[in-house]
């Protein structure tokens, strides 16, 4: 552990990814004392600029922008998290059973994962939104239950080198099982480069999400920066506030997440150094 | 070059084209489980969204019941469900997308109207991000770890950050709401309708925000791309027989290096496409452009799901043969690929 972080803070970027990321967190963990507001109840104030008493301003409906922001974060790195996990975890499935098995299993799971990948998924998410429901859970499914394919890749490319290492092969010589080999054994040799692909993941789901949200698929139950940039693009013109300080949030926990992924791509996966990732 | 050297080249040409054609037909055939797959996702979406498959075929709109009956009738809905799939999938292949009832016409046509102007877009964004991206990226290959290059990995790292919507928002309220510099909405000035120059120049006036703000992220994206890919191809032993011979560095950035570093942009394009789609769409949004993104955020509103799963379907068509194309072009230009 000690290692890795003095790998991982030799990446200034990093860092500072990281320090970003932990403040949302904060933000979101603290919104109930934090928020000067209540974030949805609608206030006599419309359209209020900037000030001390609205740091932020307020919207159509006299809403806090502050307050919504707060609470807003909540509710990004939820769908974030969730999103992300779920499709690492399909990710992981797919990937090890393709590549441990290998021949027809994998050719088919390998044709259904570039099915996947081709397909515009944010089209798919949208309509299957659009049918289904936009509670936050469904979206967080949706999204998750769809991005799985890159990371299925990826642990299939990392089990086809680690099924030919001779460790493996011992394990199977002493009569271990599948399923134990595959998690006991190679799963955990293939950990960094499953965890880099997360985290990039976390950052993917947060802008679908915002995405969806701004044409007009959020959840209107939940405060989201998304709905909140789909409800300034109709008073661009009166309130520059409503569509500003949203944006600013969604950008910058998302560039968080990435420079957390880059950074933990360096300090764990050395060889990658400065390779695109996917 | 005199005017007639290209004729040297021709034999070569026909040889090429020739060898392609059976990766072609290979490569279109690969296709077709694709396009039946993704018909086969809508069909299901039909049956598995809540409420009855009639809601999802018609949208959620008050429609008579001979309408409906229609409907039924064409979709084959009383019949058993692997019927009802060979009906869908007949109907697709025929070019039967459905009726949109908010716009009183047949699905395929009202997404057919909306198509140039995406396409537009997006041909403008694909266009300047590559051609900037490249520079940017040799830029930074060049002097690796440079000043330069730390700047301009961080610019790509707020490209391909910033929300492509928001961006959108924000150079609306700037440059177009507060200065007045670029056109806010549309396509084109309603005020007096233009013709030949004038029409040009005032629909590129319109263009540059949005393709701007649609551009930025792939700007970033094949900044990174191309950096890497040069670093890569600089390494090689080719790249340092060149130097050994004394050919100037120049040519062998530029004529020996790049050539080879750009052919993965290629495919990358393709694969990329997807996301380009998406982004045009929210874009789209921003400036009111009357492509398939304003009319995707209307039928949403509208619930008009016909329309939906019809974009779904053509837009998943497109990044097929999108991909299909950057394929053969890779094939073209490295004969390499064809053999695998």
């Amino acid at each position: 552990m000690r290692e890795f972080w003095k790998k991982y803070r030799r990446n200034r970027g990093a860092v500072f990814g990281l320090y970003v990321v932990l403040f949302f967190v904060l933000m979101g963990a603290l919104s109930p004392w934090l928020a000067p507001f209540q974030p949805l109840s609608i206030g006599k104030d419309s359209f209020h600029p900037p000030d001390a008493t609205y740091l932020m301003g307020t919207d159509d409906l006299g809403r806090d922008l502050l307050s919504g922001i707060l609470w807003g974060s909540r509710v990004s790195i939820m769908v974030g998290l969730l999103a992300a996990s779920t499709s690492t975890l399909i990710g992981i499935i797919v990937g090890s059973v393709s590549a441990y098995y290998g021949r027809m299993v994998d050719d088919l799971l390998m044709r259904l994962t570039e099915f996947f990948l081709v397909i515009p998924r944010f089209f798919l998410v949208l309509i299957i939104v659009a049918l289904f429901g936009s509670s936050i859970w469904n979206i967080i499914l949706v999204i998750g239950i769809l991005s799985w394919p890159v990371t299925a890749r990826l642990v299939r490319a990392e089990f086809l080198s680690l099924r030919e290492k001779e460790f493996v092969e011992a394990v199977r010589a002493i009569g271990a099982s599948d399923p134990r080999i595959i998690l006991r054994h190679m799963l955990p040799n293939a950990g960094p480069p499953i965890i880099v692909s997360g985290s990039l993941q976390i950052a993917r789901a947060i802008l679908m999400e915002a995405g969806l949200s701004f044409l007009g698929l959020g959840d209107p139950n939940q405060i989201t920066w998304g709905v909140m940039l789909y409800n300034a693009q109709r008073f661009l013109r009166h309130a520059w506030w409503t569509a500003t300080f949203p944006g600013l949030a969604i950008f910058f926990i998302v560039m968080g997440f990435n420079l957390v992924g880059d950074g933990l791509n360096d300090a764990l996966n050395p060889k990658q150094k400065g390779k695109e990732l996917q | 070059m005199d005017g007639h050297s290209w004729l040297v080249y021709l034999p070569r040409v026909t040889r090429q084209v020739s060898s392609l054609f059976p990766y072609i037909v290979r490569r279109l055939l690969q296709a077709i489980p694709l396009i039946l797959g993704i018909i086969i996702v809508n069909f299901s979406l039909i049956h598995l969204a809540p409420g009855d498959p009639i809601t999802t075929l018609v949208g959620e709109f008050q429609a008579s019941p001979e309408y409906i009956a229609s409907v039924k009738k064409e979709y084959g809905l009383d019949q058993p469900l692997p019927a009802q799939l060979l009906f869908y999938v007949l109907g697709i292949l025929k070019g039967n997308l459905g009726y949109s009832f908010s716009f009183k016409q047949p699905v395929l046509s009202v997404i057919l109207e909306r198509v140039p102007a995406t396409v537009l877009l997006m041909m403008v964004a694909i266009t300047y991000s590559t051609m900037l991206g490249v520079v940017l990226g040799v830029i930074s290959s060049k002097k690796q770890y440079s000043r330069t290059d730390q700047f301009f990995t961080f610019l790509s790292l707020i490209g391909y950050s910033l929300p492509v919507f928001w961006l959108g928002q924000i150079l609306l309220i700037t440059l177009s709401l507060k200065f007045s510099l670029f056109p806010a909405q549309g396509m084109q000035s309603l005020r007096e309708p233009l013709t030949g120059m004038a029409y040009g120049l005032d629909l590129l006036h319109h263009l540059v925000l949005p393709s701007f703000a649609l551009g930025l992220s792939y700007l970033a994206i094949n900044t990174r791309f191309a950096r890497a890919s040069m670093i890569e191809v600089m390494s090689e032993d080719y790249i340092r027989t060149a130097r050994a011979k004394g050919v100037s560095e120049r040519m062998v950035t530029y004529k020996h290096a790049l050539r080879n570093a750009l052919l993965p942009l290629v495919t990358m394009t393709g694969l990329n496409f997807g996301f380009l789609l998406t982004g045009a769409v929210l874009t789209e949004t921003v400036f009111a452009w009357p492509g398939l993104g304003r009319l995707m955020y209307d039928s949403i509103y509208t619930r008009d799901y016909p329309v939906l799963m019809g974009m779904f379907i053509l837009t998943s068509m497109g990044v097929i043969v999108a991909n299909l194309i950057t394929d053969i072009l890779y094939s073209v230009l490295d004969p390499r690929i064809r053999i695998g």
